[in-house]
């Protein structure tokens, strides 16, 4: 897992963990594993 | 929360001590995993976690529901033995189905909660849709007043955006 991330807010974190979540589902549904998933690569986008 | 002699599946822990792995009689293989989750301003960094269940296998077969419950008690109740540990969960909002998820987690947490472990939630509109995220905590967890206090912030700050 990379670096720990910091969130300036609970409201940014939790944007965050639903576009994670998602990242998960669609990784998992790919690879069939989490292995090699990394969470905190996961960026919200910019239009958000 | 209440798990001593009720049926579960092994768990195999991995070696970051934050991820647990089991496989249901029927194959279907389940990975639970708490990130560590750094969000509040007044709690240490390395307590708050968001969890997650993913299911990685699905079996044909329609697995044991109770068994499963119990297996995810039984892993929450390994993590709240920290009684300084927090949670926070939120399901997955982009296939329409976070309700119904939703619904069966609190089912399964009032069936097994044993008053110890507390809980605050809110709702958020996120850029996928709207979301209910859920803090799980001890009540003699020494940041209850740090974390419920922030978290009724933004509960607040969501009930006037939303």
């Amino acid at each position: 897992m990379a670096e720990k991330r910091k969130f300036k807010s609970i409201r940014e974190g939790i944007e965050w963990l639903a576009y994670m979540k998602k990242a998960r589902r669609e990784y998992i549904d790919k690879y069939h594993t989490l292995d090699g998933f990394d969470p905190y690569a996961v960026q919200v986008p910019a239009q958000v | 929360m209440q798990f001593k002699f009720q049926p579960r599946y092994d768990v195999v822990c991995q070696s970051d001590g934050l991820t647990y792995l089991f496989r249901t009689d029927n194959g279907s293989t389940y990975k639970l995993e708490f990130i560590p989750f750094d969000i509040f301003a007044g709690v240490p960094s390395d307590s708050v976690y968001a969890f997650n269940i993913d299911r990685l296998v699905r079996s044909r077969q329609p697995d044991d529901t109770v068994r499963i419950r119990n297996t995810v008690a039984y892993v929450i109740s390994i993590f709240f033995r920290q009684i300084d540990n927090a949670i926070i969960t939120s399901c997955e909002v982009d296939d329409g189905m976070q309700r119904g998820r939703k619904r069966l987690f609190d089912r399964w947490f009032n069936q097994m909660n044993d008053g110890s472990i507390m809980t605050m939630t809110a709702q958020q509109k996120t850029g996928l849709g709207l979301t209910d995220a859920t803090l799980y905590y001890h009540c003699n967890n020494i940041y209850r007043r740090s974390l419920e206090q922030e978290f009724r912030e933004y509960v607040e700050l969501m009930n006037e955006i939303n």
